[in-house]
Order: structure tokens, then C-alpha cells, then sequence
């Protein structure tokens, strides 16, 4: 298992509720089917990496370690700066872009 | 001209017509107002309405305005929403609003208004259609209230007649095959009490769809009506229903605050002003749905899953598709021999087959479809959830392409009417319950008698 991004790390566990930060690689991350969907925006704009389509199963997001195997097949890149909207309660997720922007 | 059905489909049918110079006929079996379920609106049918000219009665009526769907997750903890969208002609995305419509006044303002506009409107039922030497659809035989009945003869049948898929059923088309959903049944009723969103637009706003996601095939929903009252229902396995022993009601009482914790909050006492109504949900798809004569519209070709409100919709959309093609097929055009209307079929099956692609993702693969919503296509499955899934839509975009690939799907467009769609390809078995010498006459026979 690759280590896990110190950042990646303080995402997830602040991402349980109020549950404490996890300490067991095996252990279930307990987050919220939709804050998984948050983690792969994450993953890939804020960290850089590429999850592919054929990726995004509830099992690979399910402990520290299966995500730690997914990641280390991949290389992250730079973050491309992408500004995209926060997603937090009470503010629409979606991006309307328009034209010119 | 004749229209089968009085519905939000055969009424749209009629005012588009109105509008090509052709005054239908509509022929509805029911007294109206009548029950009807399919309350929500997708952002393009609100915006057929607009074109329709609705736009300041729906708002003296007061129908609750939709900014959005709120999807709650498992835990109910977290939500996604799907804003209400518009696209211009220039194609730029802009967020729009569309409404909640209790279709008992809904339908009978439509259909009232289509009279109004030059449509007549005559009670009763469609029994067997009248074909010419050559198969084309030649009029119908009609009953009337006072049990009568009478052989009427026109240039065309437009078959709005929803669910009953009267001329599919009537093997006037091709073959009506079953799709992939068929083991639900939907419990519904509406409340008053309930809860809804605080706010003014957006996510909160007050007359939002919200939909409780529990797991694989089961949901439910919350869809405002008026100022009182909300429509809410469940959808659930039909085998936890039979094995429960129970009524619709019973049942419909116990289990839906099963469906997710966010139910209490939103509907803190079961005050049902309506009784329980019990659907058996099954998808089908009518093979060869327009030919001489004849185009199927809405429900009366094809329905997949009621999961996001597509119904009326469709229905409306497909209605003003068709309605210049009709007056060009009465001006004398389209009667080189083939199927005068193939053209539109291919564009309405497509469509729905980029919807169809949308609701496998949603039931088989929910993670990744919630990604794609959230995260990789926000833009084109506004657009889907819009309605805008036609092919003149940008359709199919990379994220319905991105669907079929991980659905691993393809779709080849031949103009073969008999052909097993992709739905009936999960249950091999009901692929030849239409072909020849069937021992089951109907896809209905064969439901009732599993």
C-alpha cells in the first residue's frame, strides 16, 4: 500500500462526522456516499490524480488501504488550478457555465 | 384528425396542431377532472407550456414552482441538487424554473384550453382501430357512453392513450416488448403537514422535488401540490409487498419512513387527504410505433421508470415534434410507400434511449452516476435531467457515452422495427412474447400471470 497523501488523510477524517481520525488502514472510511462523490472532486482537482470511470466503485473508496492501492497505480499531475465552487450545504453543486467564462 | 386520450399528451397534441391548421378531434373515455399520477415537471416541459402560452396561468394557479431537485443520500445527512435549467439558442445554460402540478387541474386546464383553441373534445372509448387494405390506420371503432357504438373514419389516429398503449396493444405496430424494470410497485397518497424547503429559490427553495434514495429500487418522493398539500410516495419491490401480508395502505404506512431518516423530518405525521394508490411499475417499449396513418405519442410507445419525472415531459415534446410532420402527411407528403413517419421515430427512439442509458447508470451503478452528476458532466446532465435528450439536443453527450461505456452498450440504429431493444436484453425470455404464435396474447396476460 502507498502512503497516503497527508492531505488526502485530513480530507477523509474531516469528512466522518464526528467520528475520530483513523488510525487502522483497514477500517471503513464511514463517510457519506455523496461526500465519496466529493472525494473523487478532490482527488482530481485539488490533488491532481485521474480516476477513471471504470473506477468509481463503492470498493475502492472503501478503506484507506483499497484507496491507497488505487492510488498508487496512478501519478498525480499539478493541479490544473481549476476553480470550482466549494460544495458545501445550502450552495447548488453544479457548475452553469457560461459562455466566455 | 383524431386524438386517442384527453391526457397532458393528447391536449398538447391538439394545440400544436391548432397551430399547423388541423382542428383534431380528441376522444377521452373519462369524466375529467380525473386522478392521475406524474405530478413533476421536467425544466423543457415547463418550457413547452411557455410556448404553449401557459406561462401566466400557471402562475394565477398557483401551481408550485420547481427550482430543483434535492436527492437525499442513504444517511439522509447529505443531499445533491439538480438545479432546473434552460438552454438558449445559442446553446448558453442558464437556470430556470418549471412547476409541480396536481394533474387532476392540470390535465383538465389542457384539455379545456385545446378545446378552446378549436380542438372537440367527444366522450369515449377507442375499442379497435380500422385498417385499410394496405394497413394503414383508417379510423377507429368507438363506444360510446350510452354503450353505443360507431365506426369513425379520419386520415389519422394519434395515439396519446399513456399506459394503455392502445394501439400497441391492438398490434397495429410492431411488437410491444418488456423492458428492464418490472418488479416494483409504487405506493402513493398526499399529505398535509409537511415540511419543505425554507428558501425562495435554489436548493431550498420551498416547492422543490425531493427524492429519498434508500437503495437499489427503493425511493421515494416528496412533490409539493399547493399551498396544503404534497404528494408523496414510495417505491419498493413488489415481493416485499406480497410477502408483507398487508394493505396498500398498511403497508404504505409502515414501511415509508423506512425508505430514509430524512421521512420524519420532512413528513412529521401521516395526515393522508387522498386514498393510497397502488401502481405496478413496468417498462416497456412499443416496436414500430408510427406508420400509415398512425404516431404513438408518450407512454402510448415507450416507458422506462418514473424515477425523474419525464412523463409529461415526453409526452409534450413528442406532441410538438410531430405535429408539422402530421400536417405534411395530410398535405399529401410522406406517401412514398414506406413508413411515412420513420423519420420521427428513429429521433423520439433515440431520445429515449438516451434517457433510458441515464436510468440504468442511476439503478446500476449509483456512485458512478452521482460522479458524473456531481463532478464530471454537471453541465450535460442538467441537460438530461432537463429533458433535453433529443438528437437536435447535442445528444447523446459524453456523459450519456460515458454511460454506455461502462454500462457496456452500444447502440446501432438500423430503422429495424422488430428488433429486441436493449431493455428486453436483460430478460431474454419476454423477447418473444410478441413474435408469432405466441402462446401469451399480451405483455398484461404475461404480467398477471407470473
Amino acid at each position: 500500500m502507498m502512503e497516503i497523501p497527508p492531505k488526502l488523510k485530513e480530507y477523509i477524517d474531516n469528512n466522518r462526522d464526528s467520528l475520530p481520525p483513523l488510525t487502522d488502514p483497514d477500517e471503513p472510511l464511514q463517510i457519506d456516499s455523496l461526500r465519496v462523490v466529493r472525494l473523487v472532486a478532490f482527488l482530481e482537482n485539488d490533488l491532481g490524480y485521474r480516476i477513471e470511470d471504470e473506477e468509481l466503485i463503492a470498493e475502492n473508496f472503501a478503506t484507506l488501504r483499497s484507496l491507497g492501492e488505487l492510488l498508487a497505480t496512478k501519478t498525480p499531475t499539478a493541479s490544473t488550478g481549476e476553480v470550482k465552487p466549494t460544495p458545501e450545504e445550502g450552495i447548488p453543486t453544479f457548475v452553469v457555465r457560461r459562455k466566455g467564462t | 384528425m383524431l386524438i386517442i386520450g384527453g391526457g397532458p399528451g393528447g391536449s398538447a397534441m391538439a394545440m400544436f396542431l391548432v397551430r399547423q391548421g388541423i382542428k383534431p378531434v380528441i376522444l377521452e373515455q373519462e369524466e375529467f377532472p380525473r386522478y392521475h399520477i406524474g405530478e413533476s415537471l421536467t425544466g423543457e416541459a415547463g418550457q413547452v407550456l411557455r410556448r404553449l402560452g401557459f406561462e401566466d396561468e400557471m402562475v394565477k394557479r398557483e401551481h408550485p414552482v420547481k427550482h430543483g431537485v434535492k436527492v437525499f443520500g442513504t444517511s439522509g445527512q447529505n443531499s445533491w441538487y439538480i438545479p432546473v435549467s434552460a438552454r438558449d439558442k445559442e446553446w448558453n445554460l442558464s437556470f430556470s424554473t418549471t412547476w409541480q402540478v396536481r394533474r387532476s387541474d392540470f390535465d383538465t386546464m389542457m384539455l379545456k384550453e385545446a378545446e378552446a383553441r378549436g380542438a372537440t373534445v367527444m366522450r369515449g372509448a377507442a375499442t379497435k382501430p380500422l385498417l385499410a387494405d394496405d394497413g394503414a390506420v383508417r379510423g377507429v371503432s368507438v363506444r360510446w357512453p350510452d354503450g353505443k357504438s360507431e365506426d369513425i373514419e379520419t386520415q389519422m389516429v394519434l395515439d396519446c392513450s399513456g399506459q394503455a398503449t392502445f394501439l400497441g396493444n391492438q398490434r397495429v405496430t410492431g411488437p410491444k416488448y418488456l423492458g428492464n424494470y418490472d418488479k416494483q410497485v409504487a405506493f402513493f397518497s398526499q399529505v398535509t403537514g409537511a415540511v419543505r424547503g425554507s428558501g425562495t429559490s435554489g436548493e431550498d427553495a420551498k416547492d422543490n422535488t425531493l427524492i429519498f434514495y434508500a437503495k437499489k429500487f427503493h425511493w421515494a418522493w416528496f412533490i409539493p401540490l399547493d399551498k396544503d398539500i404534497v404528494s408523496v410516495g414510495m417505491v419498493t419491490p413488489n415481493a416485499d409487498f406480497l410477502a408483507k401480508k398487508q394493505t396498500p395502505e398498511e403497508f404504505f404506512r409502515n414501511e415509508f419512513y423506512n425508505i430514509n431518516p430524512e421521512l420524519r423530518n420532512r413528513v412529521p405525521e401521516m395526515n393522508l387527504v387522498e386514498k393510497v394508490h397502488v401502481i405496478p411499475n413496468y417498462s416497456y417499449q412499443v416496436r414500430g410505433f408510427c406508420g400509415k396513418g398512425f404516431i404513438c405519442i408518450g407512454d402510448a410507445h415507450r416507458f422506462i421508470d418514473p424515477i425523474f419525472s419525464f412523463g409529461v415531459s415526453v409526452t409534450t415534446r413528442e406532441a410538438e415534434f410531430a405535429a408539422p410532420l402530421v400536417r405534411e402527411y395530410l398535405e399529401g407528403s410522406r406517401r412514398n410507400g414506406g413508413n411515412p413517419f420513420a423519420d420521427h421515430q428513429l429521433f423520439c427512439e433515440k431520445a429515449i434511449d438516451n434517457l433510458e442509458d441515464m436510468i440504468d447508470m442511476f439503478w446500476e451503478q449509483p456512485f458512478a452516476f452521482a460522479t458524473f452528476v456531481y463532478h464530471r458532466y454537471p453541465d450535460q446532465l442538467t441537460d438530461a435531467f432537463a429533458s433535453r435528450i433529443y438528437p437536435t439536443e447535442h445528444q447523446p453527450s459524453p456523459a450519456i457515452i460515458a454511460f454506455r461505456k461502462l454500462l457496456k452498450r452500444t447502440r446501432e440504429y438500423d430503422q429495424d422495427d422488430y428488433s429486441v431493444p436493449i431493455g428486453s436484453r436483460f430478460h431474454p425470455e419476454r423477447a418473444a412474447l410478441w413474435e408469432p404464435n405466441s402462446p401469451v396474447g399480451t405483455t398484461e396476460q404475461w404480467m398477471g400471470a407470473r
